[in-house]
């Protein structure tokens, strides 16, 4: 006997609730309750749907949940590591190697600020199209991924002009990972870009103080080879979704879209 | 404890080593197998003395197919999406290696706990 599309969509919101928001993973799990379901109300017939569902879920939800977590951090990992092995690429050690080569020759005629703007602008840019990629495959919302390029936005242009703020790369990364999270599981989606900005303005001022604070370090050109290093992290996080996409395609045949 | 339940003994570690063996073993017997369908297939030919759980089973599964060893397949069946797992070229010959791994372990255990009927 084969559930109904209704007590399909019951077991779906059942594991979307108990935050499996990944369609791959979701897909795989319903197939494997509502066989052990229908192969229990075979067995006993004089069983309800929901009676034997309960009874499932009493005895396997902590497995369920755990392959879950596990998968969860195997997709941010992968994509991560491919987004760090994309540097690799030939096009992009070229690309690399002209970011050195050409600032010396342009010298952006702006003001350190704006440069500073500029940067911060696009690595901003890159956290939050990262994001709307991910959440448009439905595989991942990139949750602590998200807080490593967080802490990458704010940090990375610090540390250009100070390299003692990597010291504190790590406990902002977990720190901004950390509080994505709990923003994401108390309030809807859209607070997620509120909190963004937030915690960029909170952050913003600090950034320009501590800037000013160790302006000794700054050369005359390591702002516009910034900027050129940025526009290659975009280059590098296009080339990686798009291959990533791709992959997804061929495999579930377009079930995402 | 996510790993392999059992009826009647509770030490699931020597058994954790050979998931892999287990399900690579299954599918080289037939074309293609869904999670369910594994577990259930592990419980008939043991009897009920060994009941893989989820928690253990697609964490492998996921893994083997990482390592290009397993493919996937997309089909839709009872108003709902299966995956199925088949092996690939590489994974074929995976199963002969894993498989005489496994003999040879077994033989081993064999003469050091049984020797009368370990030695040839």
């Amino acid at each position: 006997m084969s559930l109904s599309k209704d007590e399909l969509q019951f077991i779906d919101t059942y594991l979307k609730n108990s935050d499996v928001i990944y369609t791959d993973v979701r897909m795989e799990l319903i197939d494997h309750i509502a066989t052990a379901i229908e192969m229990e109300l075979e067995e006993n017939s004089n069983e309800t749907f929901y009676e034997v569902f309960k009874a499932y879920m009493v005895t396997n939800k902590k497995s369920l949940l755990k392959n879950v977590e596990e998968q969860k951090t195997k997709v941010r990992d992968k994509v991560i590591m491919r987004f760090g092995e994309g540097f690799l690429a030939k096009d992009v050690l070229f690309l690399i190697v002209l970011s050195i080569i050409v600032p010396g020759f342009i010298g952006l005629n702006f003001s350190e600020d704006i440069k500073l703007g500029i940067n911060l602008a696009l690595c901003l840019g890159m956290v939050l199209y990262y994001h709307i990629q991910f959440h448009k495959t439905k595989m991942t919302s990139a949750g602590a991924g998200l807080g490593v390029l967080i802490a990458y936005a704010i940090y990375l242009p610090i540390y250009v002009k100070n390299p003692m703020a990597l010291l504190f790369l790590v406990p902002i990364s977990l720190l901004a990972g950390r509080l994505y999270r709990i923003i994401k599981k108390k309030f809807h989606e859209g607070w997620l870009f509120a909190f963004l900005f937030l915690f960029i303005a909170i952050v913003s001022p600090l950034f320009i103080w501590f800037t000013k604070k160790s302006a000794q370090f700054v050369t005359e050109n390591i702002l516009e080879g910034y900027f050129f290093f940025q526009l290659i992290m975009w280059y590098v996080l296009f080339k990686t979704l798009a291959a990533y996409k791709k992959e997804l395609d061929k495999k579930y045949k377009g079930i995402f879209c | 404890m996510f790993v392999i339940r059992f009826r009647t003994m509770s030490n699931s570690k020597l058994y954790k080593g050979s998931l892999a063996t287990i399900i690579l073993k299954l599918l080289s017997q037939q074309d293609k197998m869904y999670g369910y369908e594994i577990t259930q297939k592990v419980k008939g030919l043991t009897k009920g003395e060994l009941n893989i759980t989820e928690g253990a089973l697609y964490p492998a599964l996921h893994k083997l197919e990482a390592e290009g060893v397993l493919e996937v397949e997309v089909m839709r069946v009872d108003n709902r999406l299966r995956k199925y797992y088949r092996l690939t070229e590489k994974g074929e010959k995976e199963t002969v290696s894993k498989l005489a791994e496994l003999e040879g372990y077994i033989k081993n255990m064999q003469v050091l706990f049984n020797p009368k009927f370990g030695l040839e």
